[in-house]
């Protein structure tokens, strides 16, 4: 009789511990829905290529055959007319992957992308939705 | 509750319904009882867990070290690592502010959670399987002052123990009553950087519930720390590829893409924990309960590789519940069943703040000023382990032990994006894990000694768990009492690590799902070793080899990888860095180890020790030269000397610990043109204790450390890797508390 008293009192900690353990942090996945892309619209690139803007810029990067071929697919994918700075940066990542930019870091990204970045925030910060409110930095 | 699991728990309780019914008595020696008795009588250290029964040291089926008590106090150790690295032999510990690593023999992997050693608080194991996470620091949250000895056993240990066990067991085994009685008060201090507080009590009290006493230990302690703050070199990060503009490094910190300073609130602990265990007639329950919270303050190679300088809400907090209750009862004159069940909860959360635009851009949004990463964990598991001793000769002469092991597990995880002002999600959540499963091991042990002098073990486990096949570990061990005081021993034995649940289930952008299984780790290994005891003297010399293979590493997928990747539609070509869980190198480790320990006066009032290893551990990958492991020191040791003042005069003890030169965290993956080594460390505690006079139960510690190299094995930093930006052609490594104080006072309020 003890002996079960004993079980009962140790299985009851047992059990009070299991239902402590439910009550543990939540781990519910959280649903974020977000739009895809925004549609392209032609006065970003546009903007870029105009001979007062950054067309300096890109014949640069066109005379790399490390860039040039970004380049051309950042141009062939629209990217650059992609509502979003968020959204042209992912367009062109593959871009750049594929013309074999391994890192972030990599002078092609540092020296023309991110120039073209920046150029474009000082020159078609309207078109390519580029103000530095809209860049978020 | 899961349907499954309310079975599993109704069977559990129907198993051990039975027992309670048994109308044997266990009046036997149980492995938990009179160890101290034992050791007094035999003159000889005493563990449990290397064979799961109490035997000597020096015949048990493994090299063990015994670190009791009485070290922990005369030599100020204040955590199991600290235990580890001054008093045993063979294994040592890693401390990169994040985590303690551990390892042995010169083995040793960085950041592996202490998944290759097991833990275990009084045959309770501590590993969960998310990561496979066993805490060997402060966050181990046993109370120093409960325990009553620490069991460090090297080498493979699946037999009787299954996973994790590759590295060797080690097994903390709390006071009873008896060694702890009345109420306790623990205060210490590290003047400016921690305090620790603790209460408990050791009681034996009449229950109408059993004939015996009841034997109560429990205890309730609090360790704080803040800092040191210290200072990290400014170095140049580069430009923020989604921003054009320098890198920022930390929330209101300028853009100039600098990332260092004196670090004064980044680094913290915070640590509630709580320990009992009550003994009552033939059961046995013990409950363990803490919340490891902590910070440091730097990014690293891992987990925090975006991290922000100095950020305290950059923090991580591990809370684990664990409950064991163990029947022990004596069926028949030779017949001994121990039966236990366990419920364990272990809760994971850490949140990494960064304000890196790029880093924001990978998170989902780069609008957000700073951007939060929140890796969030559970896992809950609850067991039943029956495990029957056969004495067939009833002279422990001829001893057979079964046992069979299961356990239902649920694992859950997410990482989380959140921006830091608003903590609005910035994207669904990615790295879900959600599984449930079930492993169970069977295992049989024989020992055998047919002479006074020659003793055999042999034994085998079979582990199978849903996701893989079964695994057996078998280990053959044999003893030869040579002459006098000499015994010889050699052993063979395998073990293995399941992969973690983070290691097989893990999937996000940056992370593909494993390509097929992913194996368990193996590791296979042979040790001889003499021992010779010279009245109180010790000596031990001995020489391993181990060979591990199929070591589970997170592989960094090639260009043309990641590629091929895309083309089959398993990753979208967006990110950098991709990586997989694969099972990619083999370890080849040997060496040798020796101790020599003892004491000496008329009083024993000398105590001294010596543990020496050198190992050598070589990585090897196809394709890959083989070299050294990474952090791994291959010669380390410790040495100790105390004297114990007669009277109430204090006991002086010195104790000091040594680290070679080792290669640091990213000596293979940084391509730093210099500085690819940490110096050799040598830490060196003096600790002076006693009774304070004229006041009855008070008692004092006092410590002073100091270490002789101020940097660690770990690259801090925005600059993991070089990349010729800037002239630093050096990485820069964890700086180190050189010199640290601690002033401990205790009151013990005795019946």
């Amino acid at each position: 009789m003890r002996r079960a008293l004993v079980l009962l009192m140790m299985f009851a900690v047992l059990g009070a511990g299991f239902r402590l353990l439910s009550a543990c942090l939540t781990v519910t996945p959280i649903i974020v829905e977000r739009d895809a892309f925004g549609g392209p619209d032609a006065g970003c690139l546009k903007c870029l290529q105009g001979p007062e803007a950054c067309a300096g810029l890109i014949e640069d990067c066109e005379g790399d055959p490390r860039c040039k071929p970004i380049y051309a697919c950042m141009v062939r994918e629209t990217c650059l007319d992609l509502l979003t700075l968020d959204d042209k940066i992912k367009c062109g990542l593959p871009c750049a992957q594929d013309a074999g930019i391994q890192s972030a870091s990599d002078p092609v990204i540092t020296t023309y992308l991110v120039g073209l970045v920046a150029c474009g925030q000082e020159k078609c910060a309207g078109p390519c939705n580029l103000s530095d409110a809209g860049v978020g930095l | 509750m899961s349907a499954r699991t309310k079975h599993f728990l109704v069977a559990l309780l129907g198993a051990a319904s039975l027992l309670a019914a048994s109308p044997a008595r266990a009046d036997d020696a149980d492995t938990s009882t009179s160890t101290s008795d034992l050791e007094g009588l035999l003159n000889e250290n005493v563990v449990q867990a290397a064979s799961k029964t109490s035997e000597v040291g020096t015949t048990a089926p493994a090299t063990v070290t015994t670190v009791t008590a009485e070290d922990l106090r005369r030599y100020g150790i204040r955590t199991l690592a600290e235990a580890i690295d001054f008093l045993s032999l063979g294994a040592v510990t890693s401390d990169s502010q994040h985590v303690v690593d551990i390892g042995a023999r010169g083995v040793m992997i960085p950041n592996d959670n202490g998944d290759h050693m097991l833990l275990l608080v009084n045959g309770h194991t501590q590993n969960e399987p998310l990561f496979g996470r066993a805490v060997f620091g402060r966050g181990a949250s046993i109370p120093l002052e409960m325990i009553d000895h620490i069991e460090v056993i090297l080498g493979p240990g699946s037999v009787l123990y299954g996973s994790n066990a590759m590295l060797g067991v080690i097994n903390v085994v709390t006071k009873r009553a008896k060694d702890w009685s009345g109420v306790h008060g623990v205060a210490e201090v590290e003047p400016g950087k921690s305090w620790r507080g603790l209460v408990g009590a050791g009681v034996l009290f009449q229950t109408p519930l059993a004939k015996d006493p009841a034997d109560l230990t429990v205890a309730l302690e609090y360790y704080k720390h803040d800092g040191p703050a210290f200072f990290y070199e400014y170095r140049y990060g580069g430009i923020d590829g989604a921003s054009g503009r320098p890198y920022r490094y930390s929330r209101n910190g300028p853009e100039n893409g600098y990332w260092g300073g004196v670090a004064n609130d980044g680094y913290y602990t915070r640590l509630p924990s709580g320990f009992l265990r009550l003994a009552l007639g033939d059961f046995e329950l013990n409950v363990q309960a803490s919340s490891f919270d902590h910070a440091a303050p730097y990014r690293s190679r891992y987990t925090k590789v975006f991290q922000d300088f100095d950020d305290p809400d950059s923090h991580e907090r591990d809370r684990r519940l664990g409950i064991d209750l163990t029947h022990r009862a004596r069926l028949s004159s030779i017949a001994r069943v121990t039966s236990r069940a366990y419920v364990d909860g272990w809760d994971w959360f850490a949140d990494v703040n960064v304000s890196s635009k790029a880093a924001c851009l990978g998170a989902g949004d780069t609008s957000a000023n700073t951007c939060t990463l929140g890796g969030r964990g559970r896992s809950r598991w609850a067991g039943l382990e029956l495990r029957t001793d056969l004495d067939w000769l009833q002279t422990s002469e001829l001893v057979t032990t079964i046992g069979v092991d299961g356990r239902l597990r649920e694992i859950k995880s997410k990482v989380d994006f959140f921006d830091f002002d608003t903590g609005r999600p910035l994207q669904s959540s990615q790295g879900l894990i959600d599984r449930n499963d079930t492993l169970i091991g069977a295992y049989l042990q024989q020992t055998i000694l047919p002479t006074r002098w020659l003793s055999f073990n042999l034994g085998a486990r079979l582990d199978k768990e849903t996701r893989f096949d079964g695994v057996i570990s078998p280990r053959f061990a044999a003893a030869v009492r040579t002459w006098q005081g000499g015994t010889l021993k050699g052993s063979y034995a395998e073990a293995f690590r399941s992969p973690s649940f983070a290691e097989t289930d893990y999937v996000s952008t940056l992370q593909l799902p494993v390509a097929g299984t992913l194996r368990p780790e193996r590791v296979r290994s042979v040790e001889g070793s003499f021992e010779q005891k010279l009245g109180a003297q010790r000596l031990l010399f001995g020489v391993f080899r181990s060979w591990w293979q199929d070591i589970v590493e997170n592989h960094i997928l090639s260009v043309a990888e990641q590629r091929e990747a895309v083309r089959l539609g398993q990753v979208t070509l967006n990110t950098f860095g991709v990586g997989q869980f694969r099972n990619v190198s083999q370890i080849d480790n040997w060496g040798l180890n020796g101790t020599f320990e003892g004491t000496a006066g008329t009083d024993q009032q000398l105590h001294y020790g010596l543990n020496v290893t050198a190992a050598i551990a070589r990585r090897d990958e196809s394709g890959v030269q083989r070299v050294p492991l990474a952090v791994a020191p291959q010669l380390f040791g410790n040495a100790r000397i105390a004297y114990d003042i007669p009277g109430d005069w204090p006991t002086l003890a010195l104790a000091t610990h040594y680290i070679g030169k080792r290669p640091i965290d990213r000596a293979y993956d940084g391509g730093w043109p210099s500085g690819n080594y940490a110096p050799p460390q040598l830490e060196t505690r003096a600790t002076i204790s006693g009774p304070l006079p004229f006041v009855r139960g008070l008692s004092y510690r006092l410590t002073a450390t100091y270490a002789i190299a101020d940097r660690g094995a770990y690259v801090v930093g925005a600059q993991q890797v070089y990349e010729g930006i800037t002239p630093d052609r050096s990485p820069q490594l964890l700086p180190l508390d050189q010199f640290r104080t601690s002033i401990g006072l205790q009151y013990d309020l005795l019946p």
